[in-house]
């Protein structure tokens, strides 16, 4: 029996999800700005809902990026209470991995399709990544890994294509940009904490765990540039 | 009761174990300091980064050093307001979580009631009531204290914080961030050349008011200035000095009237500027004459720390305050606000 424990509040959305052998329940709300104030309440009910203890769970599972910073540092310090208190192993999983699983399972997207999950990373940028989807219940194949740029330079990477667009990050493309793909995007797009929770087993049995004392947010972007002082006299 | 106290309000991580029989048993700071250096203040997104990183490390160190099981825990604290947000979310998150897996209460801490309680953490600590100076980066205010949240607001500043202006004046002088220290070592060269004002302090009430200083510090450099736009060195000793001189003088007039006021023979003073030595010294001198006890916190426990979370959360959970599993950090929250507790 696996007992998986999943969070997200990587974008606007916050959930929560428990697989117990294969059995997944999610809570799941749009709630900006909200998730502090959300998350450990969801977490409480969802455990109670599946009569388990926090001690019962054999890992949880985090997006761990990108989205946003205080997104991911809200989901990451609630988990490293969670998993250091209860001694639990904790596993970190893309966002956009996540959003692809999410966008095939309630999309319905066939087997084969590829997707763009892109996240709006502030400053005229997007997140994103290049997942090709395989069969409904295992991983996406990652064809190109997260990573962030001006929308200009996502364009000039693909052929004129039929990607399927999905994320909070398509706003950022202009109309022409959003052409160039050749499929309408899903803005109202959110990652999903059952899909993680659908993949962390797998993930589990692999060893791709961490301790909870390693568990960082990947924010991807890093070079935030902050004006530095100028100094008169060196000291 | 024994309590583990998170700090990450601002630019310092703080974690320490707090015993209500056996007092403080241990506690570790992280200060960011060096991280915000070049930036000449507090970068919130790198704060809130490096908190997140260095938190569940240190609580693993201190509860070791503590010899402390997490069977042994009773709470958690952790310092919900005010302060930047990001750096709250990432203590709290983390205090609350940890609460919840071990099955304790957890309390959310008033960080200027951490401060104002620190002096309770040294050997003689004093006894309600009395008057508290609360000068640090974001905060100058008189109080009286009859209680744990029991704090009536006496006097405060209507515009910069004391340490603030230190930090302030400290950047004009081309000094390193924060800027109280390095004024005050500054200042020990300094000789009495320049006498700033002493503001607000020729009119009766317990208000204070520091922006003027800084014009008046500004002023003063650009009349001596250099070509490089900054006066010589001792010139510039003088100006810390005289800059120093002005804000303790203007603190101890405050002080005085606040103690007059009141009748209070004890006055306890906490934050990061209570660690200025040349305000502990003078404080002291001048309540003594008065018959006032004056009481600080060691250095360290004037600036932001673990230890005084701890404390003022373990004195909240005894009496039974507990916070619920949703966490609303708090980036304003008037002291005066808090419930008092009973007895
Ligand atoms: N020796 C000193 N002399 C004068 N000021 C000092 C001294 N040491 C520290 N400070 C000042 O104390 C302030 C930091 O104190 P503290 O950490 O208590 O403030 P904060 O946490 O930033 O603000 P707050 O507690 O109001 O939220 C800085 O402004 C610093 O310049
Ligand atoms: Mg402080």
């Amino acid at each position: 029996m696996t007992k998986i424990l999943a969070l997200d509040t990587s974008t606007d959305a916050c959930s929560v999800a428990i697989n117990v052998d294969g059995e997944i329940h999610e809570d799941f709300v749009v709630a900006p700005q909200d998730h502090t104030r959300r998350l450990l309440p969801m977490v409480d009910h969802l455990l109670s809902k599946s009569s388990l203890a926090l001690r019962d769970v054999d890992a949880i599972a985090f997006t761990h990026g990108p989205g946003s910073f205080t997104g991911l540092r809200i989901c990451v310090g609630i988990v490293q209470g969670l998993a250091f208190g209860a001694n639990l192993p904790v596993i970190g999983v893309s966002t956009l991995e996540i959003m692809a699983m999410s966008a095939q399972r309630l999309l319905g997207l066939a087997a084969g399709t590829p997707i763009l999950p892109v996240l709006d990373a502030r400053m005229g940028e997007v997140y994103w990544a290049l997942y090709r989807l395989v069969a409904s219940e295992s991983r996406p194949d990652c064809l190109l890994v997260d990573q962030v740029s001006p929308p200009e330079d996502l364009v000039s990477q693909f052929e004129q294509s039929n990607l399927y667009l999905v994320g909070g990050g398509c706003p950022v493309l202009d109309q022409d940009q959003m052409k160039h793909f050749g499929v309408s995007c899903q803005a109202q797009f959110y990652p999903h904490a059952y899909d993680l929770a659908r993949l962390a087993p797998e993930l589990l049995a692999s060893g791709h765990t961490q301790s909870a004392l390693d568990a960082n947010p990947v924010y991807i972007r890093n070079e935030v540039s902050w004006e530095k002082r100028r100094r008169i006299r060196s000291q | 009761m024994r309590v583990l106290g998170i700090e990450s309000s601002c630019d310092e991580t703080g974690v320490a174990v707090y015993d209500s029989d056996a007092g403080l048993i241990a506690h570790h700071l992280y200060s960011q300091v060096k991280l915000h250096a070049d930036y000449g203040g507090v970068v919130p997104e790198l704060a809130s980064r490096d908190h997140i990183r260095k938190t569940l490390p240190m609580i693993q160190r201190v509860l070791r050093d503590s010899g402390s099981e997490p069977a042994d825990i009773d709470g958690v604290a952790f310092t919900l307001g005010p302060g930047l947000v990001g750096a709250l979310m990432v203590g709290s998150c983390i205090g609350r979580s940890l609460a919840y897996a071990w099955g304790v209460p957890a309390v959310g801490v008033h960080h200027m009631e951490g401060h104002l309680l620190a002096p309770m953490l040294e050997e003689n600590p004093p006894s309600f009531p009395f008057v508290a100076l609360l000068v640090s980066g974001g905060h100058t205010q008189l109080m009286r204290v009859d209680g744990i949240g029991q704090y009536e607001l006496l006097g405060e500043s209507l515009d910069d914080a004391a340490g603030e202006a230190f930090d302030k004046a400290a950047k004009m002088l081309d000094l390193d961030y924060p800027g109280g220290p390095q004024i005050a070592k500054l200042a020990s060269r300094g000789t009495e050349r320049f006498k700033f004002p002493r503001p607000m302090t020729d009119r009766p009430g317990l208000d204070f008011s520091f922006s003027g200083l800084k014009t008046y510090t500004l002023n003063t450099i650009a009349e001596h200035a250099g070509p490089d736009g900054l006066p010589d060195d001792q010139t510039m000793a003088d100006i810390a000095y005289a800059f120093q001189d002005a804000v303790v003088d203007t603190l101890l007039i405050k002080c005085r009237r606040a103690v007059e006021q009141t009748g209070l023979k004890a006055l306890i003073m906490a934050g990061g500027v209570s660690a200025n030595q040349s305000l502990r010294e003078k404080l002291q001198k001048v309540m003594a004459k008065k018959g006032v006890q004056v009481y600080y916190p060691r250095p360290e426990f004037c600036v932001d720390n673990g230890a005084m979370i701890a404390f003022a959360g373990c004195q909240r959970l005894l009496a039974g305050q507990t916070e619920d599993l949703g966490i609303s950090v708090k980036a304003r929250w008037p002291l005066t606000s808090l419930p008092a507790l009973a007895g």
